[in-house]
This record gives structure tokens, sequence and C-alpha cells, in this order.
């Protein structure tokens, strides 16, 4: 196949549909940062190991600089710029605010990303399995302890808020 | 306000503003600033030898990718920018001249040889693998042990047995004084080569501006230093560039180097009239940013039979890689270990001789801590093994050996002066905090408790910080300016924008320095604004590294905040009829002290000092309501901390846990505790990694075989536990605002700490630890060497 | 990376030592081999297609034999270039010995070093992919060479 050849690939992100004439080897994480201009999406070394790039894909947390676009045409994409209202910080943003778990930010959005998924799935957990599900997400400035508080601070707002 | 006791906002843990747009996901990093229309991208080739001599460049298969525009090699841009040099002044050093792109030869795996300029990343990307380079391959010379070898290969011609730089010092007498010593530990602590690994790659997008000029946006620490080095490699003047820093994703010191990439972009930008946009990969990332580490210390220590240190003698070599990096040089680390191992102790009788020299590797340059972690990794790990030799407990020899508050301030031998601090309460308190006691109670000979061994590593350690210009003339820096600056403005509306020399990279310069002129200024904190990073409106300075920016920021800020308070107590006191003296800025006002019913609001003083409305500016008064101020400050400032630490190593697999956390840290005046505690957490997750993980690793050919996150290993959410940090603050007296730095105080009191634990914990079958990284195999093997076949049954019982 | 191995084969020493010396033979049992040519009497120039881990990449080299001693081994010296992938060389000595008059034991020993992105993501893979590469080399030689010997158990060989 001639590597330039392009192709419709269409997805819904965010709850909205795109359709993009692009190449069949376009990144996902290169169509939601260049096709469609949504940047909070950051590639950090692009095999998959830092996890910067965490979206989610049908409500499950992925590597999105691991999938072509083309390959999830069809999918449910969604990315941290879903998370928050122009009003309000979603609560898990929330809670890394306060509890200072961030510093230079590349990392954050894809660490939300997982959290919240991880909060979704797992509404009341022990510091050692937040520990657990972070461990593919890495952060150079924090150290991880913030964040650790952050989602331990959210699950217990976002329990109250159900209750 | 004047005195440290009314702060309002200094001292309180104010949550962030750079929050609410990162975590939107809407901070603009380079790779996310909208590319002006026809945007070039480049991508670079990069050699797979060591060292090798460039036979030819065949880029006309790489020419027919389409979007293909360019195709350039180190001819072509030989006239375009002059080689690298970095400015140092220091007897012995041999300067490197470095090509943006290798002309003749090539000196280390990553070095760029030919760069693409295409329409989009993608087809770049395609037409690298196209470009066919014929090497004729040289013998090369990887490890410091064999930079001095007689048959070493030369990496550059000049440069006699590989050695950069080499210095020596010695106290009165050395000599003999070592040779009276009662006691003598000889030891060889060998540090690793480390990487900084920042999330965000480096990158640029240079794009053209009005007239003939540029505007650089870079993913740097050091903006006017970017800006300077881009004027005179390229020939072009100062005020044409203007830099702007987006925000950095992590720096840690490997973004405050001036690199070719960024070299080429400009001058291609300026050449062509067109956007040239640049942004590594993650295995360029590894490969060419600057490396760190990669020491031998070989020390002789000599003490009393109370463990008084009596003498230290010490020969240091460092591993600078192929080239010199721009503006520091090769050799910060290498006076920097030599200069810094004396640390928090009264160590009358030194010597040194210390190398600096240059191999065919990465090229080395400042990763945070610069050679502290890796010299009070020796000191700290002698300081415990004088307390085993002698019995004595490694915390009671620190305490024996310590410089006190009634030496203070005090000057050791290399002329090095620490201005205040509490060492001995630092190390009780620690002692305290941390269980340390009843830790070593408990403690069993053999250390052996179910299935590991268990230790607890002390490491007490004190940090240069806030270096200004004498701080780096005497490191031999001669173009690393020192100053940094603000200019405080308040605009007619009566709010406050502060223009500040430094560059964050995640340090959340813009609440604290809004939290110093604030205070200062009397402002309410919601109408300042901190603008940094653009050397288009931000004066002149040094940049943010080496754990300066609180103080020579702060400093600026201060002063600056100072001027600006007095012109506005000038013009209040004229419309309010008053005396100068008995007007308070508060609140964003200007109040009559003893009636504050009298008060006109910055804005009203501002629309007098910019002429709008009616008022007339006082008599002699000048227009205007700003200040720009320059602060370097007149010595390097000494922050210190003990960090206590536990750790458990297994005994069937080697892998090291740690069990308990205790920092006290003094970084002075505290400006924000949150960050300052998030700036240690940082430091010592990346301390962890360089003792249990993380090494650049070379093969005997200089292949580096690790280039990816898959095998350059990072501490990741389990392996950093939760940090128990207590707080003492000495201020110094010699900056203005009382603060001192601390951003690489978490790793460089790590370090030593975690790998004395792990030493700790392995005394017991008599290993010796005496390097890092200490990953699960080297201990595993340790062990096994140390345990004989009765050991081992014991290790499997108690295992249970 | 260093590799010591010995195969058996169901050939007798003379017919593996002429196989091993054959080109198409050489050409059909090496994984992903694309040619073979002599460019020279002891020199053979190769294209090679070969993947460790992400890496795929098409390598073309020169393999230099010398040392020859017929039937009993020779010593042959490799280095392929892979493009952007990086490149390999190194050394092999290959030896025979009669185990009896029908089977033959094979003995190599290689040492090969890599560079460039191999080297840089592909480290860790690169023994474990040389021992499936020579293991799947071996397997269709020993097929290829033994299957002749079993076919000529029934009849005898003509001279060659």
């Amino acid at each position: 196949m001639d590597s330039t050849e392009v192709m419709d690939v269409e997805l819904t992100v965010n709850g909205k549909r795109y359709k993009r004439r692009v190449e069949p080897r376009l990144l996902l994480a290169d169509y939601l940062r260049h096709e469609i201009g949504l940047k909070g999406t950051h590639i950090g070394c692009a095999h998959g190991v830092c996890g910067a790039c965490t979206v989610q894909i049908n409500g499950e947390s992925a590597r999105s600089c691991l999938h072509f676009a083309v390959d999830v045409q069809g999918c449910e994409i969604r990315t941290v710029e879903d998370m928050a209202t122009p009003e309000a910080l979603h609560p898990i943003q929330q809670a890394f605010h306060e509890c200072h778990a961030l510093q230079c930010g590349f990392c954050t959005p894809g660490i939300l990303m997982t959290a919240e998924e991880f909060l979704r799935t797992n509404p009341d957990p022990s510091e050692e399995e937040i520990r657990t599900a972070l461990s593919n997400n890495l952060c150079r400035c924090t150290g991880y302890v913030n964040i650790v508080k952050a989602i331990s601070v959210a699950a217990t707002r976002l329990q109250q808020h159900k209750n | 306000m004047t005195s440290h006791e009314s702060s309002k906002f200094i001292g309180r843990s104010m949550a962030r503003r750079e929050d609410r747009y990162l975590l939107r996901g809407q901070g603009q990093y380079v790779d996310d600033i909208a590319e002006p229309a026809g945007t070039l991208h480049l991508a670079f080739v990069m050699s797979p030898h060591a060292h090798a001599r460039i036979v030819s460049i065949d880029t006309s298969e790489a020419l027919r990718v389409p979007g293909v525009v360019a195709v350039l090699t180190g001819e072509d841009f030989a006239s375009l920018v002059a080689p690298i040099r970095a400015d140092i002044e220091m007897p012995t050093y041999k300067h490197t001249d470095r090509d943006v792109l290798a002309r003749e030869k090539v000196r280390f795996v990553g070095e760029q040889v030919a760069v693409v300029l295409a329409e989009n990343k993608y087809a770049a990307q395609d037409a690298i693998e196209l470009v066919y380079v014929d090497y004729d391959i040289l013998p090369a010379v990887v490890a410091l042990e064999d930079a001095r070898r007689p048959d070493a290969p030369l990496v550059h011609d000049h440069i006699d047995n590989n050695i950069i730089f080499q210095g020596e010092f010695s106290t009165p007498d050395f000599a003999e004084k070592h040779a009276g010593s009662k006691f003598v530990i000889r030891e060889k602590i060998r540090h690793g080569r480390l990487a900084g690994v920042p999330m965000e790659p480096r990158g640029c997008l240079a794009v053209p501006d009005r007239g003939d000029s540029l505007v650089f946006y870079t993913a740097t620490q050091i903006p006017h230093i970017v800006r300077t080095g881009l004027a005179t490699h390229l020939g072009l003047e100062e005020s044409c560039i203007r830099v702007v820093v987006p925000e950095v994703g992590g720096g840690f010191g490997t973004k405050a180097q001036l690199y070719p990439e960024e070299l080429i972009a400009a001058a291609l930008c300026m050449k062509h009239r067109r956007p040239i946009k640049w942004v590594q990969d993650r295995r360029e990332e590894l490969l060419t940013n600057i490396h760190a580490r990669d020491h031998l210390y070989d020390l002789e220590i000599g003490f009393d039979a109370n463990g008084i240190v009596t003498s230290l003698k010490l020969e240091f070599a460092t591993n600078a890689g192929a080239y010199s990096s721009y503006p520091f040089g090769a050799t910060l680390e290498t006076t920097g270990g030599a200069r810094m191992i004396i640390g928090p102790y009264k160590i009358q009788n030194y010597a040194y001789k210390n190398y600096c020299l240059t191999t065919h590797t990465g090229p080395a340059g400042v990763y945070r801590g610069v050679a502290q972690p890796s010299c009070f990794l020796a000191i700290e790990a002698l300081m415990d093994r004088i307390g085993r030799k002698l019995g004595i407990d490694p915390l009671e020899v620190r305490l024996r050996n310590v410089v006190t508050p009634s030496d203070m301030p005090w000057t050791n031998v290399l002329g090095v002066r620490y201005d205040t601090g509490d060492y001995p309460a630092c190390l009780k308190r620690a002692r305290e905090v941390s269980g340390y006691d009843n830790f070593r109670r408990a403690q069993r000979a053999d250390r052996l408790e179910t299935g590991k061994y268990r230790g607890i590593g002390i490491s007490n350690m004190t940090e240069i910080t806030g270096t200004g210009a004498p701080g780096w003339r005497v490191r031999g820096l001669r173009s690393v300016s020192g100053v940094d600056s603000a200019t405080l403005r308040i605009d007619p509306t009566g709010k406050v924008t502060v223009y500040v020399s430094h560059a964050s990279a995640g340090q959340g310069h813009l609440t604290t320095f809004a939290q110093i002129a604030a205070d200062y200024l009397g402002a309410r904190i919601e109408d300042v604004r901190v603008i940094e990073g653009d050397t288009g409106s931000t004066p002149f300075g040094t940049g943010t590294f080496a754990s300066r920016s609180a103080v020579t920021g702060g400093g600026a800020v201060i002063c600056a905040a100072q001027k600006v308070g007095d012109k506005i107590r000038r013009i209040a006191a004229d419309m309010l009829q008053a005396d100068a003296q008995d007007i308070s800025l508060c609140e964003g006002k200007a109040v009559v002290a003893h009636d504050p019913g009298r008060f006109a609001s910055f804005q009203d003083v501002a629309e007098i000092a910019y002429s709008i409305g009616n008022g007339v500016l006082p008599e002699g008064e000048e227009f205007g309501l700003e200040a720009s101020e320059f602060y370097d400050p007149p010595v390097v400032t000494v922050a210190n901390a003990v960090h206590i630490v536990e750790v458990a190593v297994d005994a069937r697999d080697g892998r090291v846990s740690i069990e308990n956390y205790c920092i006290v840290h003094d970084c002075g005046r505290v400006i924000n505790p949150m960050i300052v505690d998030g700036q240690i957490h940082g430091g010592v997750a990346q301390g962890i990694g360089e003792v249990l993980m993380e090494e650049m690793v070379y093969d005997e050919n200089g292949q580096l075989v690790n280039a990816s996150l898959l095998d350059y290993l990072l501490p990741t959410a389990m392996d950093v536990p939760n940090l128990q940090i207590h707080h003492m603050e000495s201020p110094t007296i010699d900056t203005t605002g009382g603060f001192k730095g601390v951003g690489e105080g978490g790793v460089i009191g790590a370090v030593p700490a975690v790998a004395n634990a792990i030493a700790d914990a392995l005394s017991g079958i008599g290993a010796n630890v005496n390097s890092v990284p200490l990953r699960p195999a080297h201990l595993l093997s340790l062990i096994r060497n140390a345990v004989r076949e009765e050991g081992r049954a014991a290790i499997e019982e108690s295992a249970y | 990376m260093e590799l010591k191995r010995e195969h058996t084969i169901q050939a007798d020493q003379s017919s593996v030592w002429l196989a091993l010396n054959d080109d198409e033979v050489l050409k059909a049992c090496i994984p992903g081999c694309e040619s073979i040519e002599r460019t020279g009497e002891n020199v053979l120039r190769a294209t090679v297609r070969i993947k460790v881990g992400p890496i795929g990449a098409r390598f073309s080299g020169v393999v230099t034999l010398s040392d020859i001693d017929a039937p009993n081994g020779y010593r042959l010296t490799f280095e392929g270039q892979g493009g952007a992938a990086g490149f390999a060389k190194g050394e092999a000595r290959v030896d025979l010995r009669a185990e009896d008059a029908e089977v033959t034991v094979l003995m190599y020993e290689t040492r090969a070093q890599v560079g460039g992105k191999l080297a840089q993501i592909g480290s860790r893979l690169i023994e474990s992919v040389a021992v499936k590469i020579s293991g799947e080399f071996f397997e269709s030689f020993s097929k290829l060479v033994g299957k002749e010997c079993v076919s000529d158990v029934s009849e005898p060989r003509a001279a060659s």
C-alpha cells in the first residue's frame, strides 16, 4: 500500500462526530491533536509506556499512540477535554488542583483519563489499589504522592455525591 | 510590607493558578502551538556508530519522498551556523567545537548527520529512513575507566588523553595530616550514567516575524541564554530574536542547554523565511538529550577513634561524553562533586584531584542535583562505614562532624560559605520523627527478617542554591550571567503585572512569584499576574535551574515591588495630604495608617501616574508606575536536609521496597509549602529511580542499548512511597527575602539515603555496596556471594 | 551477543559440507532470505528480511568465508546493513564432526554485535531472535540435507 494513500476516517470524539481524510497509518493521537485540534492528549513516548496519551475508547482507557485512527472507527472516544464543563472542573480535576497533584501538567491528561475509568469501576479503592491502577502512567515531576492523595479524595467526594 | 512576620501570602499553600488550564488539557506545549501555514517539519538522521568518519551521504532517494522539500547535511550549515562552543574560562580546560550537523566525523551514537525538511512530520520520518550514509568505522572509547588509557582512541585530536579538564586542590600539609590519621578507609564509589527524561520531549518552532525578525518558540529553561546563543551562532542581532517559552513539560536541567536542533531550526527559518518545526521522539530524547552522572569517586577518609574525620582524599573522574554542552560546558559536575563533597561537615584537611573526561558517548550536562547526588552518595557512604568500623551509630558519627549554628556563617576549606542552618537540630529531629532509635534497637545483626534484609539509611546533605554571578565565575562559566530580574508594572486600571526573567517547567512560578509580589506590594493577589518566558517582554536573566528561582527571581520581585510600593506611597501621600511613611499598602489600597478611612486605591494612584483624569503628579515625581530591578545574590545560600529511609531487600530476588521515608528539610523561608513539598516529592522519586533502576547503558562499542522506556526504567506509583516531610526554616541572612532554593534538594537527599539503607540492610552479611544503580540482579549476586549454604537455608526459613 | 550451539543432522559429513556451501540450499533455509549472490570465490552477498520486536528491516549483507578446511569447517564473517534499522556484524566458526557414517554434528559459535536502532530498542530481544533464526535455519537445513540422505538410504547416491 502506498504510504500516501488516504481514506475517510470517521470518529466520535467527546460526543461529536468527525470525518477526516487521512493516511491509514495516522495515529489516533495525531488524529485527535491535529485533525480535530484537541491537544490535551500528549505524546510522551509513542511506544505505549508512559501513558501520557491515554484516552478512553468505549469507556476503557487506551494508549492513543498505539492505535491507528482507522482502527477505532465507530468507537466512542473520550479525551480529557470532555471532563470539565465551562463552569466547573470535574471532581477528579478539582481534587488534583487542591492536592497539588500536577506540576508541569504534561502527564496529567493521561492520568486523569486513567483515574476516571478506575474510579468508575472501583469507587472505593485502597491506597494500594490506586497505586497499582496508576502504575502504567509515568510522572516525572510529582513523585505520585499527591496524585494518589487526590484520587483518594476524589473517590470520597464522588461517593458522597452519589449518596 | 517590609518584615517577614506580616506575610499574608508568603508561607501559605495557595493552590496554583496554572492548574486551571493544565487540568483541562489547555496547556500549550511547543507541539501544541498552532502551526502557521507553510510550516516545514524537521527530522534528523542520526549516526548508528560511536566513532566514524563520514565518507558520503546519499540523499537522492529521500528527496523523492512526496512532501520532502530538502535534505541537508553538515556542509550546508557550515556557513550558516558557527560550531557550538561553551564559553568557559578555566586553566587546563580544552574546548570542543561541535558542528550542528556532523561534518567529517561522528563522535557518539545519535549524533545528527543530516536533516530532512518536509511538509509534514510523517513524510519527514519516511525520508530519514532513506538517507544512506557511508561510514568508515573507527575504534571508540566508551567507559570512563578507559578514557585515559594510553592506547585509548582520542575523541578530539587536540584533547590529549581525553582529558577536557583537570584540577587539584590541597589544604596545607595534607599528606602529613592524612598520614597522621589514626584510621583510614579506602573506597571507590561508582555512579552510573543517567538521563533526565522529562515527560515532554524537546522541540521548537521558529516563525519568521515582521521584517527580518524571528519568534522562536522552544521548550527551554534558559530563554535569554538561548537568545544570546542564537544570535552569536547565527550572526544575528539579539534584537531581532524573540524567544518564547510555551508550557514546558518538565526540564530538570535537560532543557537548560542550547542544542544543535534549535540552531538548525532557527537558521533555516531565517534563511528561507518559512516556519520550521521540530519535535523529537522518545528514542531521540534518550539518545541526544544531555546525560548526567557517570562518576567515579576514589576516596580515602581518615578519622580518629571518636569517629571525627581528620582527613579526606579524593580522586574524582566524570564522563562528559563527546562534546561540551552549551552554556555550562563539561565541568560543572567535575568541579561540583569535588567542591560539594565536604557537605555539612567540618573537614579541615582535604585534597582532591578531579578529571573531566571525554568519550564516544552522549554529551553530559546539568541534570537535577548536578554532582551533588553523587558526591553525597560518596561522603554519606563513608560516614556509615566509619560508624560500622568503630561500632558507633552512623547518625551519631554525623552529629560529631557537622558544622553547628555557633560556627555559622562557616567557610569551609574550599572557600564555600555556609550562611545559615542548624544541622544538628535537623539530624535530631529526623532521628525523632523517623523512629530511628527504635529501628536500630529492634534491628538484628544479620538484618534478616521474614525473608528480607532490612536496613535504615541516613543522608545529611547541604545544597548550594541561588547561585548568582560570583558563583558561576568561580566555576569558570563566563557567559552564564547569574543575575535575574523582574519588572513590576501597575497598569492604569490598578492591576499588577510582574514580568520575571525565569521560565517555569512545572514549579508553579505564576503562583509563587505572585505571592511574593502581592505581599511586598500590598496588592490583592487576584490582581497580580506573573508573566515569564518571553524575551520580548521579560527582562534579562539567567534562567531556571540549579535551585535558584526563589532566590534570584524572588529577590528581584521583592526589589521591584519595594520600589513601586515606595512610589505609590509618595503619590498617595500627596493625594491624601499625609506623610509617605504613614501610608501603608494593603489589599490594593494606599491607606493612611492611623486613619484608614482615608485611602487611595492602586487605580487612583495609577491614574495620576499615567496622567489619566484630572490628578496631578507630585512635584519631582515622574510618570509611570513600574520598576525593573536586577538581582544578583552576593553569595550562594546553602539549604540542607536529612533523609532517613527504611528499606527491605528481598533475599530471594533482590528487589527493594521502601518501607518508611522521613525528611526534615530546611530551605529557608518557605513561599508556598505545598509547592515546596511537591518539589521534594518529585526529587525523591528521581532519587529512588537513580538508586534502584535508572541507568543509561552503552555497550563496549558505544551502542546505547536502552533507548526506550521499556528498557530505561522510571519509577512508577508503586515505587515511591508516601513521604513524611517536616520543615525547618533557617532564613538566609544573605539574600533579599530570606529564601533558599529547593528544586534539587529531594534528589540530593534521596540518593545517599536509599543507597545507605540498602548498604545497611546488607551489612549484616558483609556485602559491600559501593555503586548505583542497585538493581535486583546486582543485589542478588551480592547476597549470593556473601551468603554460604547455611545462610541460604536461614533465608528460606525466615521467609515463612 | 554470543551463541554457541550444536545440531545433529541425519546425513554424512560430506553431504552436509556440500550443502553448507550450496547457495541454493542456504537461500532456501535462511529465514527471510530474499537473495544470495556469490560475488567472489568466498564472498556472498545476501538480502534477508528480519524482524526484531517492533523493528522489521531488510538487511543487505556480505558474508566472507575464510579458514576453509573442507569438509570440516570454516570461519565466516558477516556484516549487514539494515538501513534505518541499524546494522549487525560478527563472525562465526562452523565445525563438522562425523558422529557416524550417516550422522554429522554441526557445531557453531557466533559472536555478533548490533548497532543503531536495533541495539537501541531491540537489545534485549537480539539473543532470542538469533536463537530463533538459527533454530529455524537448522530445522530447514536438517530436513533438506537429511531428506536427501533418507531418500538415499534405499538408493546409492550418485557421485557428484
